[in-house]
């Protein structure tokens, strides 16, 4: 009964796996020689054709990517290392500007100061010789003057003397006549 | 009552070989493939599961990556846009550093290959119904061997024979210490080849005897067992995961090892 019942066991596990248990198979760790000769056929097949259809355009798009990403790479460091020296460029050129624009305004100050100087020396001649020629003029009308009142005073004497003469006045008459003289030439 | 507990004893330790011989049985590479427990078919030509699973995977990465490369959008979108990203990945990042820009340029396009390859054939396994053919030793063992190749043959071709063998010998050793490092190192290269096949092999089968183990307990106990479904999901997450990783490391793992004897002076 026991022998019966474990082989009807055994039969079902069996046939529920496809097969009844087979005797005299191969170990787990033996080594086929018609496997490993078809593994090797297929690898090196699959390796050739694999290469021409796979790997070989695909290994040549990432090498064309790789480049035109590491040309772009390098023309943005380019590009960055122009623009740098650009700006060092730039910076350089402000700083000359600066420097031209400084000197042309200390220049400037410099050639305003002289012009001032220049024309202050030429405006203190100019009233230097103005001042001159009118002092020359009021020394000159002062002379024309002094000399047209001598010639009066000298015209008004000989007309008095000639009048005291030709009145035959006294002494009193005769010095009203001097103060009448003295007013008349006090009056402007 | 003592004849009833020894029977379910004796039911479950029956149920018990049933699933590992059932584990057993799909872990194995078999010229039968089992749709359903009804529908089976046997493959043609003397083919096994895991060389139809193979062959399938190379020509699905042959068609999709084909589509895929044929969008020349200047933007890539979709599997275009993955693609690129892995390829970019794998080239920069795993190969150029190991053997350099030149050799590196040269051979990622295989590196790419290996790592699609063994990438899709761990997440192919994992559709109910399919078997993971990088779960099979010989399949692992024979990329393993195509690393190999480009150690020794690769190696010679690029740097000469005297210079392969030189490499050998690390630098500043005493010459009498040659005769123990030289042997050491020549073994120590075909250790790492059987490393890698083995890494890759047994990571994807453990994954995937963990989640049959798990679902196996269903079997054999029942609903009692129905939180194992849990686990086994966890498992199965876990094993994508794992699936991207594995081909992760035996493409780098690869990239170092031929990087090494192309550059034995690093």
């Amino acid at each position: 009964m026991e022998d019966a019942v474990q082989t009807q066991a055994v039969t079902e596990v069996a046939v529920a796996g496809g097969h009844e248990q087979q005797g005299g198979q191969p170990g787990l760790m033996h080594v086929d020689g018609f496997m490993v000769g078809l593994t090797w056929t297929t690898f090196l097949l699959l390796s050739l054709v694999l290469y021409k259809v796979a790997w070989k355009p695909i290994l040549k798009v990432l090498d064309q990517r790789e480049k035109s990403i590491r040309d772009a790479l390098d023309q943005a460091e380019k590009a960055r290392v122009e623009a740098g020296a650009a700006e060092i460029r730039n910076r350089q050129l402000i700083l000359a500007a600066e420097q031209e624009s400084r000197k042309l305004v200390a220049d400037a100050k410099i050639s305003a100061q002289e012009t001032a100087a220049l024309i202050r020396n030429q405006a203190e001649q100019n009233a230097r010789l103005l001042l001159q020629e009118a002092r020359r003029d009021i020394e000159a009308a002062t002379e024309q003057a002094r000399i047209a009142l001598r010639q009066e005073t000298t015209d008004l004497a000989i007309s008095l003397a000639g009048k005291v003469i030709s009145a035959n006045m006294d002494s009193d008459r005769n010095r009203a006549l001097v103060n009448d003289l003295e007013k008349e030439l006090k009056r402007p | 009552m003592e004849t009833n507990v020894v029977q379910v004893v004796n039911v479950a330790q029956a149920k018990s070989d049933g699933v590992q011989a059932f584990i057993m049985h799909h872990m194995q590479d078999s010229p039968v493939w089992a749709w359903t427990p009804s529908i089976h078919t046997t493959m043609p030509f003397g083919l096994t599961i895991n060389a139809v699973m193979m062959l399938g995977v190379a020509l699905l990465l042959i068609v999709c990556l084909g589509l895929a490369a044929r969008n020349q959008d200047p933007v890539p979108t979709g599997l275009r846009n993955v693609l690129e990203f892995f390829a970019k990945y794998i080239r920069n990042e795993m190969v150029i550093p190991f053997l350099g820009e030149k050799d590196g340029r040269k051979m990622a396009p295989m590196f790419c290959t290996f790592f699609f390859f063994i990438l899709v054939m761990n997440l192919a396994g994992l559709i109910p119904c399919f078997n993971t053919a990088t779960a099979n030793l010989s399949v692992t063992a024979a990329l393993a061997t195509v690393t190999l190749f480009f150690m020794v043959f690769g190696a010679i071709h690029k740097t000469g024979f005297i210079a392969f063998c030189k490499g050998f010998a690390p630098p500043g050793i005493p010459k009498p210490m040659l005769l123990m490092i030289v042997p050491i190192e020549v073994i120590s290269m075909f250790i790492r080849i059987m490393a890698l096949a083995i890494r890759l092999f047994a990571n994807m089968l453990s994954g995937h005897l963990v989640i049959y183990s798990l679902l196996g307990m269903i079997v054999i106990f029942g609903f009692y067992a129905l939180p194992a479904l849990l686990g086994a999901l966890g498992i199965y997450l876990l094993e994508v995961f794992v699936s991207f990783l594995q081909a992760y490391i035996f493409t780098l793992l690869s990239a170092i090892f031929i990087g090494e004897r192309y550059h034995p002076a690093h």
